[in-house]
């Protein structure tokens, strides 16, 4: 099981995403908005971060920006999640020290696996 | 010019009926499936409104012939220059002309403000806005660039330089005397002026004298602004750049509305900058 914090301005899509992630065995603490995103991620250090790149306070990126500059998220994944086209999404999300994209609309068949493969020690920041 | 949209069941209620909440909330409702989605709080629909002289009175929500709300569009005035933004119709109401009708009526409202010049821009790729706008009369001026630098990015190694801090006063003064016809709406001086936590430091170094502007915020640098006092900006803009990098380095960086061919593009993305998308902006003599 892990620690999932989903920031997720839209309240819908988080529902479905908590929901997929919840039904996985995950436990999921989610956001509207970066900087109540950051607050939770810096208080409990969770496995993984989703974070939508358009928030409504500050954006995603800089959400992003903020939590790779912290010692205590560096075995943390954090994964952009965005409607954005994939390409620009890609280079913005790797260029802020994201370890990988998820676009939307997702797959709910496969959404929770997608997440928790980003765990696999490929991943690892402390190894790239 | 395209023959009016006649359609007597559209109603348009002025935005400065609606709090910033309903207007972020209308706002956010019509971009969910946007290119590039960039939903506002209610906060930041003040900022943006009072920064940039949106006219809440000659702004428009929109209602369709069910009655049901259906988009937003918004019209900021400068003296004889009006800047359309924020337009947008809800995607399950798209496809009966509210877009069309909503830009007819912003710009009868920019004419009966004596203006004779409305600008915008509009996201390269969404290609429906881009076509309706050409049909309206628009014409394309040059695209602009959207960029961004994570922080923590290494600085090359430059050449000496000295930095002095800018007092408040002066920052303003810089930006009064800026010339702002080369500047989108965004950042000419009348937008930059309204900023808060404006902050700025002249750079001397061999290739002559400059200044930086910026808006600082605990976790971003915005609106930077490079002022060549002698030299030019291509050439003091790896000093001025480096200088704002080395001494805030933990700041995520966002320019807004390069102009792509600016002279000092190729020097930010040697300092790490990476271009985020772009928009084209438009206008046209009323």
């Amino acid at each position: 099981m892990s620690r999932i914090v989903l920031i997720e301005d839209n309240v819908n899509n988080a529902r479905i995403a908590q929901k997929l992630l919840n039904r996985a065995g995950h436990e999921v603490v989610t956001a509207e908005d970066g900087e109540t995103g950051l607050e939770k991620v810096l208080e409990l250090t969770p496995d993984i971060v989703l974070v939508d790149l358009g928030l409504p306070d500050v954006d995603g990126q800089t959400v992003v920006g903020m939590m790779r500059q912290q010692e205590s998220l560096k075995q943390t994944r954090i994964i952009a999640f965005t409607a954005w086209p994939e390409a620009t999404a890609q280079e913005m999300a790797l260029a802020y020290g994201c370890d990988g994209v998820i676009t939307k609309p997702i797959d709910t068949r496969q959404f929770a696996a997608q997440v928790v493969a980003f765990l696999k020690p490929q991943f690892d920041q402390t190894t790239s | 010019m395209m023959p009016r949209v006649s359609e007597p069941d559209y109603t348009v209620v002025p935005c400065s009926r609606y709090n910033f909440t309903e207007l972020a909330e209308i706002y956010n409702a019509t971009r969910t499936d946007y290119i590039v989605p960039m939903p506002m709080n209610a906060k930041r629909m003040e900022q943006y409104a009072a920064w940039y002289d949106v006219d809440l009175d000659r702004s428009m929500v929109i209602f369709d012939s069910t009655k049901a709300m259906a988009g937003l569009g918004m019209l900021a005035v400068r003296g004889k220059r009006a800047w359309i933004t924020r337009l947008g119709v809800l995607p399950e109401r798209r496809g009966k002309g509210l877009g069309l009708f909503m830009m007819e009526e912003l710009l009868v409202r920019a004419r009966d403000a004596a203006c004779n010049r409305v600008q915008l821009e509009v996201i390269r790729d969404n290609h429906p806005a881009h076509n309706l706008f050409l049909r309206l009369g628009f014409v394309d001026l040059r695209e602009l660039l959207v960029i961004r630098r994570p922080p923590g990015r290494k600085t090359s190694v430059i050449p000496e330089y000295t930095t002095e801090s800018l007092t408040p006063d002066t920052i303003q003064a810089r930006l009064s005397a800026l010339d702002g016809s080369q500047r989108s709406w965004l950042d000419e001086p009348a937008s930059l002026r309204h900023l808060p936590g404006l902050r700025g430091m002249q750079v001397t170094c061999s290739k002559g004298v400059g200044l930086i502007i910026w808006q600082h915020s605990m976790l971003q640098m915005e609106h930077l602004v490079l002022v060549p006092v002698n030299g030019t900006a291509a050439a003091l803009a790896p000093y001025l750049l480096h200088a704002l990098h080395s001494q805030n380095p933990a700041q995520d960086t966002k320019l807004e509305n390069l102009p792509a061919d600016d002279p000092t593009w190729p020097v930010f993305q040697e300092l790490g900058y990476i271009e985020s998308f772009r928009r084209i902006e438009m206008d046209m003599q009323l």
